[in-house]
């Protein structure tokens, strides 16, 4: 690069200005029509590789792209969630779509290891380096939200579009990169004479220069102009925003097809701490080979100055879109969307962890969504788990509590995920202040109070005890994606099923017929058994095996050795049901839960033990709550049924029932169930025509034993009498209740298509239905009682 | 009306689903399993047996007055009255016979005297043969009666010896004074010997047929007011059966059981008719005490309970007949 020294063009300032900044006033030159027309728009215009670019940027438009010139991608602006300071040009970058002749993959742009931002701290920098490995090219498009969230459409941009028009870094962002001190700030107005007309000028702040307080120098002036060709490869476009650690450019590889690519300076090159971030991410990165982490491709050198050249990647930050959503509804992002980043985000920092690296600095600047899928750029902070001596960077309100004292660990790592996840999710006033290290209280959060399991996991994940967080990035992963499906199936009530790895299914569902409460032991026995290996402690497999053939007092005695285990816990919890314990054994799966909150059989045992407690709220919501997410527990939509009758509340309880599906074994069971929930022990006067004809529409749909079918059209016949005798007209459609007293008993009056049931007719229905059951039973007192009914309701003779 | 309230379900093998159909079962006992209390096959079997019990009462008070009645017609008719006639003959002829024997030992002479004194002695003769046959009747009148028969035995003895005391006047006919005197002891013996033990059978006879007719009265009083009883309780559990069938099995009639509430309705003044209508008779022929019409009374008294008397039990017996043919069918739903 060509260094032209000349002096300061700003009156009274003798420093000379050097990459087109004053080195003393940081006074920037005015920007010339030439640069803002970059190479890119040359290409675009004229020149020898226009066809290739231009089908490249009109395939992003047809792809969703916005209008050219919609703003620059990545740009975090606008106010921060949290109040704090934003972090304009930091780690973001726009993109285009890959070259021609390859595949439609999208080129991608980013700005890794821009760390050193407003609100990222770091006590030096990242050490090591590493050269772009082979490149491995994985389709993973689409992926976001894994297959179960249909995410909003991100449009690709015009990468001409993300080039800075001015490249400058505001002054109330420029620091030094040692002291974090403010330089290069308009703090020294011009002094003029006092009878000059006008307002006092003041003096631009100096993008160049030296730190006041610490002497290291700093430079906020890009190094690389459009144009300038950097290790004779890639041609750089311009600036696509300021890092931390320096200038991020666009460029194009010459040599790979003129694919776009990041380049990303370091601006301090004297600066040790930026240097060795440089090469941290060079050594480290060069390793990462995943779809959710941005790619490195080379480090370069040019004029003296190292550059990372990375993958350039068309998104918009998880910020910029939180932000204009702020701005445009005035809410947060949607749970399921944040959610389907988080399980992104845990994925790669999975692959990070199976490496043997931390990510550290994971935060909604960090993350872009970008063509279906999330992608973590910033890698500056990324080190190795064992690594004791390496800068550790973070951001206040992410980063976890105990890092200063114990360093980074994956737990830290899985904390940041949590803590951006709520600061995605609602309005986390006081993140970085009163609730830095903790989450506020869940009912004063709507959006907690609604999804319980949400904010388990939030607390597990965030867990000021480092033990009792997430192990591991996939076991989070596993519990989120749970989490996920309940708030899918909350939000338009489609079940979510899905194999639970630490549960086994439902083997007897308990209260499946009668829509009876069952009794404790029958609750526990139908409680899901915790998937155990041969590894597991021996007292699990044998309590297991006791509680399977309801020898609770030896399952007792197999877990009296206690044991940090929790399926340990669950069994406790499942023999304090059978107990009759229902507050020990809430206890018990409370904690199952809250190590679980994606897994539907804790909420199951739950709502056994809020029946059981008479706390019909809780006993509906979590029985609704893995009935909607998961309708393999049978169990959940009979409980459901079974509370909501108690609440007074049929409707729900038949729908809930009705929702059993065809193919389910306990199909009929549940549309006996909603019958029962209909007519069973109701006043006339509070049944509605249309219930008691769905209901009996139901009965005469149903494949049913006779008697069994008999004893539900005399329940649907006696409601009908009922309501005959309240006084309220009745039709049950033609020949219904001839069908229902399964026999052609009924009288002529019943034969004539919707014609009006009298009471005669359904009295001599219910008299026939009556004594075929007493018929069919062998018990000679309730032969003797239906035979009593029969007679009770038969319509009057004369003999 | 609740339609569908019923006892708290619960699930049993015959109502898998526990329905929970409005359908009161009652406690079985559970050695047997037969269901105790009062289910409705009891609450109609009781009053049923009731009825039939009553029924049965109906008839046998019936048949008890009838059978009062006829005991006291009987004895009036055919012991008391009988007998009590026949002393009342035999004291008449004997008295006419004592009579004859005066003219036999009047003193006298010549064929006029002879010839009253022939007839008077063939009066005598015949007299003392229609005496001894009613001497002879009347002791086998009191046969079976040690009193009566010890009397009637010792009439028999003194008048053989009124007999012997006459033979001797009469051996004396040309003693007038002998002959006279053995006439004199002859008349007292007649009068003291015969006439009052007489008197005795007579009077004895007579306080037979008061208390065969005053028996006969009481026992028709008494089984008349026990007939109207049964009956009336008849009637009223035969109305509560069928209020109790009308309202359990919501049947307005059972036509058996009306028939039968018909039959007592009938059975029950017919009944108390035939019962008075007897103790009347039985009034009559023990105020008329001897004689005719006592007799004619005694025989109707006798007669018309032989030709009605089992109309009761036979009425009595229909009843029973037609509560089983009403009830029959219904109990038979609960089998």
């Amino acid at each position: 690069m060509n260094h032209t020294l000349a002096l300061c063009a700003d009156n009274g300032c003798g420093g000379a200005v050097e990459d087109g900044y004053c080195n003393i006033c940081g006074t920037a030159p005015a920007p010339t029509a030439a640069r803002v027309s970059t190479p890119w728009r040359r290409g675009w215009h004229g020149g020898g590789r226009r066809v290739e670019i231009a089908r490249l940027v009109e395939g992003a438009r047809r792809t969703g792209a916005g209008p050219p010139g919609a703003g620059r991608p990545n740009a975090a602006s606008g106010p921060n969630p949290s109040g704090a300071p934003n972090t304009p040009g930091r780690t973001n970058g726009a993109g285009l779509s890959n070259t021609p002749g390859l595949s439609n993959t999208p080129g991608l742009s980013n700005a890794a290891g821009a760390s050193a931002a407003a609100g990222t701290s770091g006590t030096s920098g990242p050490g090591g380096a590493g050269g772009p490995g082979e490149r491995t090219v994985m389709s993973r498009r689409g992926t976001l939200g894994a297959g179960l969230v249909a995410m909003p459409h991100v449009p690709r941009r015009d990468p001409a579009d993300a080039i800075m028009r001015d490249p400058q870094v505001p002054e109330g962002r420029r620091f030094c990169s040692r002291c974090d001190s403010p330089v290069g700030r308009s703090a020294h107005p011009v002094r003029r004479p006092a009878r000059a007309p006008g307002p006092r000028p003041e003096r631009s702040g100096r993008t160049e220069g030296f730190c006041p307080r610490c002497g290291l120098g700093y430079s906020f002036t890009p190094k690389l102009r459009p144009g300038d060709i950097v290790a004779g490869q890639y041609e750089v476009l311009g600036c696509l925003a300021h890092g931390g650690l320096g200038w991020i450019y666009l460029a194009r590889d010459r040599q790979v097809g003129d694919r776009a690519v990041v380049l990303k300076g370091l601006l301090d090159s004297g600066d040790t701490d930026a240097m060795a971030a440089a090469v941290a991410e060079r050594r480290f990165l060069a390793t990462v080979q995943h779809p959710n982490i941005v790619e490195i491709h080379n480090f370069v050198e040019h004029f003296g100055a190292g550059y990372i050249v990375m993958e350039y990647v068309d998104g918009r930050s998880l910020k910029n879109l939180l932000l204009e959503r702020r701005e445009a509804t005035g809410e947060s992002l949607p749970l399921p969307q944040v959610l389907a980043y988080g399980l992104e985000a845990l994925h790669a920092l999975g692959h990070l962890h199976d490496l043997g690296l931390l990510y550290c600095d994971f935060k909604p600047d960090n993350a872009l969504h970008s063509d279906g899928r999330l992608r973590l750029i910033d890698l500056g902070g990324v080190r190795h788990a064992g690594d004791e001596q390496s800068p550790i960077y973070g951001t206040a309100g992410y980063q976890a509590p105990e890092i200063a004292e114990s360093g980074p660990s994956i737990g830290s790592d899985l904390y940041t995920v949590a803590r951006a996840m709520a600061v995605l999710s609602f309005e986390f006033h006081g993140y970085t202040g009163r609730y830095r290290y903790s989450l506020p209280d869940r009912e004063t959060v709507p959006l907690l109070a609604r999804y319980e399991s949400y904010d388990r996991l939030l607390r597990r994940a965030t867990h000021a005890d480092r033990r009792e967080r997430f192990g591991a990035a996939a076991e989070m992963a596993e519990q989120l994606t749970g989490v996920l499906r309940e708030v899918l199936a909350a939000e338009d009530g489609r079940p979510r099923p899905a194999r639970s790895a630490l549960f086994e299914g439902e083997t007897a569902p308990a209260g499946t017929r009668g829509g009876l409460r069952p009794a404790p032991p029958v609750m526990a026995a139908a409680l899901p058994h915790p998937r155990t290996e041969r590894t597991d402690p021996a007292s699990v497999h044998q309590a297991r095996e006791h509680v399977e053939r309801g020898e609770f007092g030896r399952a007792r005695r197999a877990l009296a050795g206690g044991g940090t285990d929790w399926r340990v816990t669950w069994y406790q919890g499942v023999l304090a049901l059978a107990d009759h314990d229902p507050a020990a054994a809430e206890r018990a799966f409370d904690r199952v839960y809250d190590r679980f909150p994606g897994e539907a059989a804790p909420q199951l045992a739950l709502a056994f033990c809020a029946e059981l407690k008479a706390d019909l709220d809780a006993a509906r919501r979590y029985h609704r709550r893995v009935w909607r997410t998961q309708q393999a527990h049978a169990s959940a939509v009979f409980g459901l049924a079974r509370v909501s009758v108690a609440r007074g509340d049929r409707a729900t309880a038949v729908a809930a029932l009705a929702s059993v599906p065809t193919a389910s074994f306990f199909h009929v069971d549940a549309q006996v169930g909603a019958v029962l929930a209909e007519l069973r022990g109701r006043e006339p006067g509070d049944l509605g025509l249309a219930e008691l004809l769905t209901a009996a529409g139901r009965v005469e749909a149903l494949d049913l034993a006779s008697r069994r079918k008999r004893r539900l059209g005399a329940l649907v016949l006696e409601s009908a009498l009922g309501q005959v005798l309240a006084g309220r007209p009745l039709s049950l459609g033609p020949g219904a209740a001839e069908r229902l007293a399964a026999d052609e008993v009924l009288a002529d009056g019943v034969d004539a298509l919707g014609s009006e049931l009298d009471e005669h007719d359904l009295r001599l229905a219910l008299e026939r239905t009556y004594r075929e059951l007493a018929r069919a039973v062998d018990d000679r007192a309730e032969r003797l009682g239906l035979i009593e009914r029969a007679n009770a309701v038969r319509p009057r003779t004369l003999t | 009306m609740t339609a569908v309230a019923g006892p708290t379900p619960r699930i049993t093998e015959n109502d898998p689903d526990a329905v929970g159909l409005p359908v009161q079962v009652p406690p079985a006992n559970p050695r047997t399993g037969r269901p105790e209390g009062w289910s409705t096959p009891r609450r109609l079997r009781a009053p049923a047996l009731a009825a039939a019990l009553l029924a049965v009462v109906f008839g046998c008070t019936a048949v008890t007055g009838v059978t009062g009645l006829r005991a006291g017609s009987r004895e009036i008719a055919h012991r008391a009255g009988p007998r009590l006639t026949v002393t009342t003959e035999l004291r008449a002829v004997l008295g006419d016979l004592d009579a004859s024997t005066a003219a036999i030992v009047r003193g006298g002479s010549g064929p006029a005297w002879q010839a009253a004194r022939d007839a008077s002695i063939e009066s005598y003769e015949r007299q003392r043969v229609q005496a001894a046959a009613q001497l002879y009747r009347l002791v086998a009148a009191t046969d079976g009666e040690p009193r009566a028969a010890e009397l009637a035995r010792g009439l028999l003895s003194d008048f053989g010896r009124y007999q012997e005391l006459i033979g001797q006047a009469m051996a004396l006919g040309d003693r007038p004074l002998g002959a006279q005197s053995r006439q004199r002891d002859a008349s007292v013996l007649m009068s003291t010997s015969l006439f009052a033990p007489l008197e005795r059978l007579a009077g004895m006879d007579r306080d037979r047929i008061g208390a065969a007719a005053g028996n006969g009265r009481t026992v028709a009083a008494l089984t008349t007011w026990g007939a109207v009883a049964a009956g009336a309780l008849l009637l009223g559990t035969l109305a509560a059966l069928q209020v109790m069938l009308s309202r359990r099995l919501r049947r307005r009639v059972n036509p058996w059981l009306a028939v039968a509430t018909l039959t007592v309705l009938l059975l029950v003044p017919l009944t108390v008719s035939l019962l008075a209508s007897g103790a009347a008779d039985l009034r009559e022929a023990g105020s008329a005490a001897a004689g005719p019409t006592m007799a004619v009374s005694a025989e109707v008294a006798e007669r018309v309970p032989l030709v009605w008397a089992a109309i009761p039990p036979a009425g009595a017996a229909a009843v029973v007949l037609l509560v089983w043919l009403g009830l029959r069918p219904r109990l038979a739903e609960y089998r």
